[in-house]
């Protein structure tokens, strides 16, 4: 009899001491290999957003508008949110349940004012270009519509040995730029961007700092400081820097009553239903406080059909030819910015006018103002 | 006097049932409920809850009809009750039977409805032991003839049960019958022979290969359940992850990850003591081994009081069934037993095991009233 109680009391101390050694002694270490044996979490990717032109085709991956930068800067909106599958697994690695899923959310769908037609233009221009001036060669050609600062084209390439000076400085990685990003590498400045400087209204321009476009690292270009004139332009260092979209932006505020545009690419950010998320303007960076006669100077220079007499610039520098031109020219609606690292043989301005009379021939726009 | 006044002896009606009895068990079959429900919340449909709950109703009724019997007038019966438990095991290995689990343990009468008649057999082996053991009157203790006897009624269930194969349960019978002899006041030349038999019994399985492989294993995973972690090390290190990962507080009633995931096999049935121990933790565990053990002692408390030889032996065999089955079913959750396949009692899912094991209560009950009726 008791004999059976000893039995019976240790039997049950043996359990309670058991539990006791696995769930308060080692209890943390059987949670942490609970944790680990029974949850695998399988990502569900969400398909990204379709990137649109104003034409509502998507921008296909080999245009060079910089489809790689938007990805980037809306990566929030294209992006979507990965779902979540989480499965039940056995020390075999078996799945045994779905415990659950949330099904991922597709990103949304980002419509640009790129006007494939004048983007493919551009690209055929630039190709051109870089054919005559070899791989080593760097180029860009913008197009933004004056009255609004909407980028319509936007098409670039950066060869590798060129050194993206302001631009480089700020983490720009040449060999990785995507086409667009010609556009936004300093270059030494063209003539009217020189004597805009001069006459110290660079900053009213909006040189020297950046034009704030939808596209990761762009340049801020560079304005001699003005407190150390001894180191004029005859110094290296005080060589005037601008990106071919800064000089576009100023050259649309010449022309819309003088505001100055951050250039914008994307126009809406939509849901797969279609519907709008939010609708993106490209803001007003500032106003250009130029004298009436700055502006005509350059509207009446622009006017004309690019020509190494008549454009802009026909040497922006040792290294760098621009040129631009409005479209069309007396009611100007955009305004087209072409630069090359090649000096020789018009390479700017054969660019140009293929933009110039190129455009107008592409008959009514695809997209409304 | 008809049989249905004998059953009912004036004394038994007027007295309650003995809530050290009563609670415990009531309340480890209200705990059971909780946790087949928890093991069981993912699958969808699942009706276990709504039958457990009939099981614990119909062996709370069979409990109270136990508790009310005169033990003597109960005895009349053992032998009919006893061939009727044997009659059903050899019934579960006719083609009546049917295979759950690698077992031929189950006569299904129905869909749903099926019963095991091992865990009546329980019942009524114990009855017969009791019978045998008990003595006639109070003229001492049971000489050879009767522990022989004893051993034959306790050997054929085992048999029995060794051919579906359950080891488990067969070993149940073997625990309650050395308890039993024990009890019993037997000779000690007769416990030392039974001892010796034991010993020998266990070398010649061992040197005949009587043990499968699948059993080696088990042993062996005791010792060292990383020794075989896929296979029969999975039950092992399973079960003492979920029941390790509840740590003090457990993770919450119905919220077990190890639970929901089902990664302890046979959750609800024998391994449900590794849901207490994943949901309640070590306080909700220990709350269900300190019920265990306030029934036992109760039992053993009726067992040492017992006015008559055939009581305490009767008493105490229910006691060695449900401590034994409690143990090695808590043991094998926690690694300090090799697995086998046998209930928690009152807590684990089976209608037959519930019924069996409150109408075991239901005899303590009766034993304890005994006690009161003759001072």
């Amino acid at each position: 009899m008791a004999l059976l109680a000893v039995v019976v009391s240790s039997m049950m101390l043996t359990v309670l001491g058991r539990l006791w050694y696995l769930q308060v002694v080692s209890g943390p270490y059987y949670a942490k290999a609970a944790a680990d044996s029974r949850l695998r979490t399988v990502p569900l990717p969400a398909p990204w957003g379709r990137i649109l032109a104003a034409d509502g085709r998507p921008l296909t991956a080999d245009t060079l508008v910089g489809r790689g930068g938007l990805e980037t800067w809306y990566r929030a909106d294209l992006a979507g949110r990965a779902g979540v599958r989480e499965l039940a697994v056995d020390s075999r690695g078996t799945v045994t349940r779905v415990l659950g899923e949330r099904g991922p959310r597709p990103g949304n769908t980002l419509t640009t004012s790129v006007d494939p037609r004048i983007q493919r233009l551009a690209e055929r221009a630039l190709a051109a270009l870089a054919a005559k001036a070899g791989r080593e060669s760097t180029g860009a050609v913008v197009v933004l519509e004056t009255s609004t600062g909407r980028v319509i084209a936007l098409a670039g390439h950066a060869g590798r040995a060129t050194p993206a000076r302001h631009g480089g400085a700020m983490g720009l990685d040449t060999e990785s730029l995507s086409g667009a990003s010609g556009a936004l590498i300093a270059q030494r400045a063209p003539g009217t961007a020189r004597a805009i400087t001069s006459q110290g209204a660079a900053a009213a321009f909006g040189f020297g700092r950046r034009t704030g476009i939808d596209l990761p690292n762009e340049a801020t270009g560079y304005i001699p400081d003005s407190v150390h004139p001894e180191h004029g332009p005859a110094a290296g260092q005080g060589e005037v820097l601008v990106t071919p979209l800064q000089l576009a932006t100023a050259y649309a505020a010449a022309v819309n009553g003088g505001t100055l545009f951050s250039p914008r690419l994307a126009m809406t950010v939509l849901r797969p239903d279609g519907t709008v998320v939010r609708t993106i303007a490209p803001p007003a960076a500032g106003r250009v406080a130029a004298s009436p006669e700055t502006l005509r100077g350059i509207r009446h220079a622009l006017a004309a059909i690019p020509s190494p007499d008549t454009a802009l610039d026909a040497h922006g520098g040792p290294g760098t030819s621009w040129s631009a031109c409005y479209v069309p020219a007396e009611t100007p609606r955009y305004v087209v910015v072409v630069v090359s690292s090649r000096t020789g043989g018009h390479a700017a301005e054969s660019a140009a006018r293929t933009m110039r009379e190129g455009i107008p021939r592409l008959g009514g726009t695809t997209r409304g103002t | 006097m008809t049989p249905l006044q004998a059953w009912s002896a004036p004394f038994a009606a007027r007295t309650p049932m003995d809530p050290g009895l009563l609670v415990p068990s009531a309340a480890l079959a209200g705990i059971g409920l909780l946790l087949v429900g928890s093991a069981t919340r993912t699958d969808p449909g699942s009706v276990l809850v709504q039958r457990q709950a009939f099981g614990v109703c119909l062996g709370l009724a069979l409990m109270w009809l136990v508790s009310r019997s005169e033990p003597r007038v109960l005895r009349a019966y053992v032998p009919v009750v006893y061939l009727l438990g044997i009659a059903g095991l050899v019934a579960v290995l006719t083609p009546l039977g049917r295979t759950v689990n690698g077992s031929q343990a189950w006569i299904v009468l129905g869909p749903g409805l099926g019963f095991q008649p091992s865990e009546f057999a329980k019942v009524s082996t114990i009855l017969a032991l009791a019978g045998v053991l008990g003595g006639r009157s109070d003229a001492g203790r049971p000489g050879g003839r009767a522990v022989l006897l004893a051993l034959a009624l306790t050997a054929a269930p085992v048999l029995l049960i060794a051919l579906e194969p359950d080891f488990g349960t067969a070993l149940v019978f073997c625990a309650v019958a050395i308890g039993m002899i024990t009890l019993s006041g037997v000779r000690m030349r007769w416990l030392a022979g039974l001892a010796a038999l034991s010993g020998l019994g266990l070398v010649l399985m061992w040197r005949l290969s009587l043990l499968r492989p699948y059993q080696l294993r088990r042993l062996s995973v005791l010792i060292d359940p990383e020794a075989d972690p896929l296979g029969s090390g999975y039950h092992a290190t399973q079960a003492r992850i979920a029941v390790g990962s509840g740590e003090v507080f457990g993770t919450g009633l119905f919220r077990g990850g190890q639970t929901a995931g089902h990664f302890v096999p046979e959750q609800h049935t024998d391994f449900i003591f590794t849901v207490a121990g994943e949901e309640l933790g070590f306080l909700g565990a220990a709350s269900i081994v300190a019920l265990v053990t306030l029934l036992l002692w109760r039992g053993l408390w009726i067992t040492a009081s017992s006015a008559s030889s055939y009581g305490t032996v009767l008493a105490g065999g229910v006691i060695c069934w449900l401590a034994f089955q409690a143990f090695v079913n808590m043991g094998m959750t926690i690694g300090i037993v090799p697995i086998t396949g046998l209930p928690l009692p009152f807590v684990s899912y089976g209608g037959s095991a519930i019924v069996a094991a409150f109408a075991a209560v239901g005899l303590l009950d009766a034993v304890n009233r005994t006690r009161e009726a003759v001072p």
